[in-house]
């Protein structure tokens, strides 16, 4: 009996190895064909390709190691972030926004965006805004940081414009105050994580508008440039500086001009007393205003679709007061209507379509760009004012807010630019200077002030 | 909040007005930690960066030099010429390369691309015709389509990032074997080379069809 026991044991012990291995080798053969399937997933992903939008192709030919086109958009809450959520948050939102999730890849003509097979990470904010990105297969082009109450995100130009950053960021911010806990129940303004990504949104709207038989001049004189000591590369200062919407609307209301034009006009006073007093050169102070295309033409691309008009103040009109200063930036503003915009729109879109262009190999392409670059590109404006206008947010996400800013990165020529945002009753102008001094930015802000606009003014230096 | 007198304008988070730099606030000197940007390090240096630095200048003034004594003594600048297309070829090919960190597949491009015109260079400059163009360019675009086809066939086909190298060398060799053909009478070196970039072309639209017309899509932006 005992030994007929023994057998039997032994016999289900034997039962039992042998599931257990026929159970190990399913699993490894699962193991293997789920590999199988996620490297099939991962090289569908490599080889999917997106095209660069016409106006981003500039970007990475005019950029350098030091330098390269980034802003930032800003956001700080009532409560310090926890990262943990942040990260979680930001893998959710990127899958709504596929577009965004590559990497800058070199073609042997044109470069291209290469989707990335890894998720993005988070950083805690350690470095100046707006630091160049390393363009390698592995690297997006955008970043999300973080540091106390504060979430950033920084993005390379060629991505997407302000108003695409805007809409990613503001998903952003309402996802990750959901997955704190708090409820957001009016989504009408912002892209929900839940939806899915739209193919409109990743279309290169140029390509759509631009029409064959228009085009205009590139010839432009050259811009008044502030020649001052300037800062390293690395090293940005931001000046940002709050007000009330509504006051700002009541005082450039009393000079019978738009907030755009009425700040446009202070811009422009401040660069003139700089100009009286150093006389660095000649040229006219010209103003470059990015002007968002889809107010004119219908697009939900989240690509770049934008173009720039330059305010020019003439230098026989350099005595003028802050009112004639208005009154020639009104006039001037005039001029953006779609037809100005279309041949804008079409002149780059020629140059792109250009036979010679499209056979260049790409280093001769971005050597060409550059060099085109340095004479019809950054020399002819003296500063940007970007002026995103009213971001609309959800009550719930309004009242989470400290503060929502943008800054633009500054360049080799221009050395300092001012970028401005509203949401609820508060405007944010945010200043990016590299010039060691700081009088133009005390020149704007004190303008405003003397107007009866109260300012409060924060600094990351 | 306090005010800058001299500004008129309110500080936000800081004992020092940002525009002026005057003391807003001497007394109470206030709480850093609510600064809402971190305190940056004075500077942020890159090695890669420096290293890239140092070697252009040292590139630079090692051309210099070089000119400078062949000047000097030969009233010339017969053989620092060398030494600018050695320098060049090295600045660009390997610096470059290790600097910005390059894939494989960029790599061989830049060495076929570079390395055609240092032979090119040495070709012409000493008038010794034949040899580079008939033999060492052909053989060296020869071996790195070789090597490109290995890299891809060892993974399955699946590094299709060697379809840019294996694409411009036929190019290339389409190009040299034309000129060739109407120049010299020895061509087959070059002959080899095409048909062996054109087979592992044809190889890639056999075996691949779609990965290939995507990588064509992609390369010249159809």
């Amino acid at each position: 009996m005992g030994s007929d026991l023994k057998e039997s044991k032994i016999k289900k012990k034997q039962e039992a190895q042998q599931l257990k291995k026929q159970l190990k080798q399913q699993a490894k053969q699962r193991e293997k064909e789920l590999a199988k399937i996620h490297n099939i997933e991962m090289r569908a992903l490599r080889e999917n390709w997106y095209k660069l939008d016409n106006s981003a192709m500039i970007y990475p030919a005019i950029g350098s190691s030091h330098f390269n086109s980034v802003f930032r958009i800003s956001a700080e809450l009532k409560q310090n972030i926890n990262p943990q959520v942040l990260q979680q948050t930001l893998e959710q939102t990127i899958k709504r926004f596929p577009i965004f999730n590559v990497s800058l890849a070199n073609g042997l003509f044109w470069h291209y965006f290469q989707p990335l097979t890894q998720l993005p990470k988070i950083e805690e904010e350690y470095a100046y805004p707006c630091r160049p990105f390393v363009f390698n297969k592995n690297n997006p082009i955008f970043r999300v940081l973080y540091f106390k109450n504060k979430i950033c995100f920084e993005t390379f130009h060629s991505l997407t414009d302000g108003f695409g950053a805007s809409q990613f960021f503001n998903c952003l911010i309402a996802t990750y105050l959901k997955n704190i806990g708090i409820k957001i129940t009016d989504n009408t303004d912002i892209l929900s994580v839940n939806d899915k990504a739209n193919e409109e949104e990743g279309e290169d709207a140029f390509r759509l508008y631009a029409d064959k038989t228009m085009s205009r001049s590139r010839k432009e004189k050259k811009a008044y440039d502030v020649k001052e000591p300037v800062n390293p590369m690395s090293v940005l200062q931001i000046i940002k500086g709050t007000a009330s919407v509504s006051k700002v609307k009541e005082v450039a209301k009393k000079y019978n001009a738009t907030i755009n034009e009425f700040l446009s006009a202070v811009y422009m006073l401040a660069m003139l007393k700089n100009k009286k007093k150093y006389k660095r050169n000649n040229n006219p102070i010209k103003l470059s205003v990015p002007v968002n295309l889809r107010r004119y033409f219908l697009s939900k691309t989240l690509k770049n679709f934008s173009a720039v008009f330059n305010l020019e103040l003439p230098v026989d009109k350099e005595n003028s007061t802050l009112e004639q200063i208005i009154e020639i930036v009104k006039q001037q503003s005039k001029q953006i209507d779609t037809e100005y915009l279309l041949k804008f729109i079409s002149k780059n879109v020629k140059s792109e379509t250009n036979f010679f262009v499209r056979i260049m190999p790409l280093a001769v392409k971005d050597f060409v760009l550059k060099l085109v670059y340095s004479f019809v590109g950054e020399v002819l404006f003296t500063s940007t004012i970007s002026n995103l206008g009213v971001i609309k947010l959800p009550n719930e996400i309004e009242e989470q807010l400290l503060s929502y800013y943008v800054c633009i990165g500054a360049t080799k020529v221009n050395r300092f630019n001012l970028a401005v945002i509203s949401h609820g009753d508060t405007m944010e102008m945010c200043f990016s200077n590299r010039l060691k001094s700081t009088q133009i930015m005390k020149d704007f802000f004190s303008t405003l002030s003397s107007l009866g606009i109260d300012i409060i003014i924060e600094s990351n230096f | 909040m306090k005010v800058c007198k001299n500004c008129n304008l309110q500080i936000k988070n800081s004992n020092y007005c940002p525009l002026c730099g005057k003391c807003v606030d001497e007394q109470a000197k206030e709480n850093q930690e609510e600064r809402s940007f971190p305190v940056y390090a004075p500077t942020l240096i890159d090695n890669s960066e420096s290293v890239w630095r140092i070697l252009s200048k040292l590139s630079i003034w090692g051309i210099i030099v070089c000119m400078a004594i062949n000047l000097f003594i030969n009233k010339t600048i017969s053989w620092s010429l060398y030494a600018l297309f050695g320098l060049l070829y090295l600045h660009f090919v390997v610096f470059y390369s290790v600097y910005k960190k390059l894939s494989f597949a960029n790599v061989i491009t830049r060495i076929a691309v570079y390395t055609t015109f240092l032979i090119l260079f040495l070709e012409l400059y000493t008038q010794s015709w034949g040899w580079g163009m008939c033999y060492a360019i052909p053989f060296l675009w020869l071996a790195l389509t070789i090597t490109s086809a290995i890299l891809m066939i060892a993974k399955g086909w699946v590094n299709f990032e060697m379809f840019k190298p294996t694409l411009t060398m036929t190019v290339m060799s389409a190009i040299l074997l034309g000129f060739l053909f109407g120049f010299s009478e020895t061509f087959w070196p070059i002959l080899v080379t095409f048909f062996v970039c054109l087979s592992l072309v044809c190889f890639m639209f056999m075996f691949r069809f779609k990965r290939t017309v995507r990588s064509i899509q992609k390369e010249f932006r159809l």
